[in-house]
């Protein structure tokens, strides 16, 4: 267990960003205690001074490493192949650290993540804010106590056109980690369908659609316990944005955006609309509930709602995933370039 | 010209662009520079170790950046009238500036108005009223402005291109062939569908950039066998494993398109004024989620009454002068276009395939 402060804790957030200002700002400043020592951190000074000015926050740094020895945590939100140096250099000085998702862009740097925060003795959480959804909480619920009997198949398809509103380049290609959809959704959706299943699957095939730049839209095929499940994931189109799980005695569908329902489907065929007893009104909620736990994890020594440590196995499965590529076949790409080329 | 060379592709982020950079790409000796307005463009093209530069042809300062080192522009990137007009005019400033050899810019059949006809390259122009045609009459008269001036600029007019990311041509209608009732008759759609895989398109390009007698001149570029709306829509039907067509009566279709007008219309106020507010319902209310996905799926397959006179219009454009002194030879017949096209709105779940 972390260890506990027993008073209001100094955080930084580390990255001004459209996810902060979206997510983790909103959840700060709820806290009165925190946001009077609360630090803002990002190399765009000037915009950060005028998010600063708005929201009543005296405090703001170019460069994190100005306050390490002032603050007892940071919420991680840098561009995702900083997450590693950043987070490393808050742990190192006993600075428990909130990180954005993907914890990193590898699992051999995840781990040296997770064992540098034991050994300071301080909390490594990880933003996956689709393991706060009550729907698919419920869901993991009703599949650990063996509702659907033995699972047999899932599927998940999530899918939009790339809107991120992305301020430099360093999503795409060579310059950032070189990685797409796969890291940047697929770290959402493998790390839920694992924990769905219980355990960490084995990965069967993944197929992308690479040419040495970022994949836009990828599959993977995991196996675990004889269940399959195939997770297809997109940043060119919208996909049909729903999921099921089948197993022996039933089946549970839903919308990946629909938080606080599902549709459960007994074997005989009569199905029903679960509703979750909990029913967030926004997705700034999931930014308000993160916050609250981190503050406690600092303050009380809380556990995290996921750490480190619990996002693992996803990136292992990433990293097979990236270890193991196939190119999907894409006749229409190749049509007109080979021509191009003979 | 295109061998051993740098070219910008302006609007790489868009349908027509990103195909161009794909191909040029992935030609021998070609360096491709893909211009985005917006980052969050760079998806598709991302998946390419390709060069991606910011390019918003209505910020000069960008363009100085993503012209330094370029020898060739084709100029893919379109907008509203300021985009289209002023942005054109920006960039072959600034590619003279830049001493480019080459400017291929894309145009459109839409220059020369709505009415039937043969219409060649020496046709007159024809404004409409309508914001695309004319602003693109507008920058193919500022391309003849830098022409005057030197710039080698070549102008390509395209007639309706569909592939893989066509929003219009493919991704549209093969949306609405999956949303019976089909609502179109027959007598409706007998014009002339002057269809344009998206690949011969970037062939023209590509000749247009390699020989010297593209330059200062104007090309029509269409596909090798326009067939009828009837034709197309069917084979495109056919190929997504739909029942045959059971086409409306001429009546019946004008009916729901005059009925649909002023939903139509109030639908796309409401988007305009009161977004946030109906994403709003929309996230909240099961039931107002339903009824707006209700009301967006029967917009889209209703017929807007414009498109009649569209469907029904007999229009050809002739290649025989891109034929002649560039070689232009489209290779895709309506046939193979489609099957590529139907393949990748599979891969892209634009096919329904029973999950739902």
């Amino acid at each position: 267990m972390p260890r506990a402060l027993h008073r209001p804790p100094a955080i930084a957030l580390i990255g001004c960003g459209a996810i902060s200002e979206a997510l983790h700002l909103p959840g700060l400043l709820r806290h009165p205690e925190v946001r009077a020592r609360l630090v803002l951190v990002d190399p765009a000074v000037e915009r950060t001074a005028e998010l600063a000015a708005r929201c009543g926050i005296a405090e703001v740094h170019a460069d994190y490493r100005e306050v390490l020895d002032r603050i007892d945590g940071a919420v991680v939100a840098v561009p995702p192949h900083l997450h590693h140096p950043v987070a490393l250099d808050c742990l190192e000085r006993g600075v428990a650290v909130l990180c954005e998702k993907p914890l990193c862009e590898d699992a051999r740097l995840a781990a040296e993540l997770v064992e540098t925060a034991e050994r300071s003795d301080v909390a490594l959480a990880v933003n996956q804010t689709r393991r706060l959804f009550p729907a698919n909480r419920e869901i993991r619920a009703l599949l650990a106590a063996g509702a659907l009997g033995r699972l047999t198949r899932i599927r998940y398809e999530m899918g939009e056109p790339f809107e991120w509103p992305a301020v430099s380049d360093s999503y795409f290609g060579a310059k950032g980690s070189g990685k797409g959809v796969l890291l940047d959704t697929g770290a959402h959706i493998v790390d839920l369908v694992s924990w769905w299943l219980g355990g960490k699957p084995e990965l069967a095939r993944y197929r992308d659609d690479s040419f040495g730049g970022t994949e836009a839209v990828a599959a993977l095929e995991l196996e675990h316990e004889g269940c399959r499940a195939s997770i297809r994931l997109s940043w060119l189109s919208k996909l049909p944005n729903r999921y099921r799980i089948e197993g022996e005695r039933g089946s549970i569908e839903g919308e990946v955006y629909e938080w606080s329902s599902f549709v459960r489907r007994s074997s005989d065929g009569r199905s029903r609309r679960v509703r979750t007893a909990e029913r967030p009104r926004g997705f700034e909620e999931f930014g308000h509930r993160l916050i609250d736990n981190f503050v406690e994890v600092l303050a009380s020594g809380a556990e995290p709602f996921v750490s480190g440590c619990d996002v693992l196995p996803s990136l292992e499965i990433i990293d097979a995933c990236y270890a193991r590529r196939e190119r999907f076949e894409l006749p229409w790409l190749e049509a007109e370039a080979g021509a191009a080329r003979g | 010209m295109a061998s051993g060379r740098r070219i910008l592709i302006t609007g790489a982020g868009g349908f027509i662009g990103g195909r161009m950079a794909e191909i040029l790409h992935r030609a021998d000796g070609v360096e491709v520079r893909a211009g985005v307005r917006r980052w969050s463009g760079a998806a598709r093209i991302g998946r390419f170790p390709i060069d991606i530069a910011h390019c918003d042809i209505l910020q000069p300062d960008s363009l100085a950046k993503a012209l330094d080192g370029v020898d060739a522009v084709v100029h893919c990137a379109v907008g509203d009238r300021e985009v289209t007009v002023r942005g054109t005019e920006n960039l072959l400033e600034a590619a003279q500036r830049a001493r480019v050899r080459r400017f291929v810019h894309l145009s459109t059949i839409d220059v020369y108005g709505q009415a039937d006809g043969v219409f060649d390259e020496a046709q007159p122009l024809a404004y409409t009223g309508r914001d695309y045609g004319d602003a693109k009459i507008d920058a193919e008269k500022a391309c003849a402005r830098y022409v005057e001036r030197g710039l080698a600029v070549a102008v390509l007019r395209p007639t309706l291109v569909y592939g893989p990311f066509s929003a219009s041509w493919t991704i549209e209608w093969a949306q609405r062939l999956q949303s019976p009732p089909w609502l179109l008759a027959e007598e409706d759609c007998r014009g002339t569908c002057n269809l344009l895989y998206v690949d011969d398109l970037v062939a023209a390009a590509r000749l247009a950039l390699e020989r010297d007698e593209a330059v200062g001149e104007i090309f029509n570029v269409n596909g090798p066998e326009p067939p009828s709306w009837n034709e197309y829509l069917a084979a495109l039907n056919a190929a997504l494993g739909l029942p045959p067509l059971r086409p409306q009566s001429r009546a019946a279709s004008h009916a729901s398109a005059r009925l649909m007008a002023p939903v139509r219309a109030s639908a796309k106020f409401l988007l305009a004024h009161c977004g946030d507010a109906i994403k709003a319902l929309y996230d909240r209310y099961p039931l107002a989620k339903s009824a707006m996905r209700f009301a967006e799926r029967t917009i889209k397959k209703t017929p807007t009454p414009g498109e009649f006179g569209f469907l029904s219009r007999k229009a050809s454009f002739p290649i025989n002068k891109a034929q002649s002194r560039l070689g232009y030879a489209p290779k895709f017949s309506m046939a193979e276009g489609i099957a590529l096209s139907v393949a990748w709105l599979r891969h892209h779940g634009y096919q329904r395939d029973g999950f739902e």
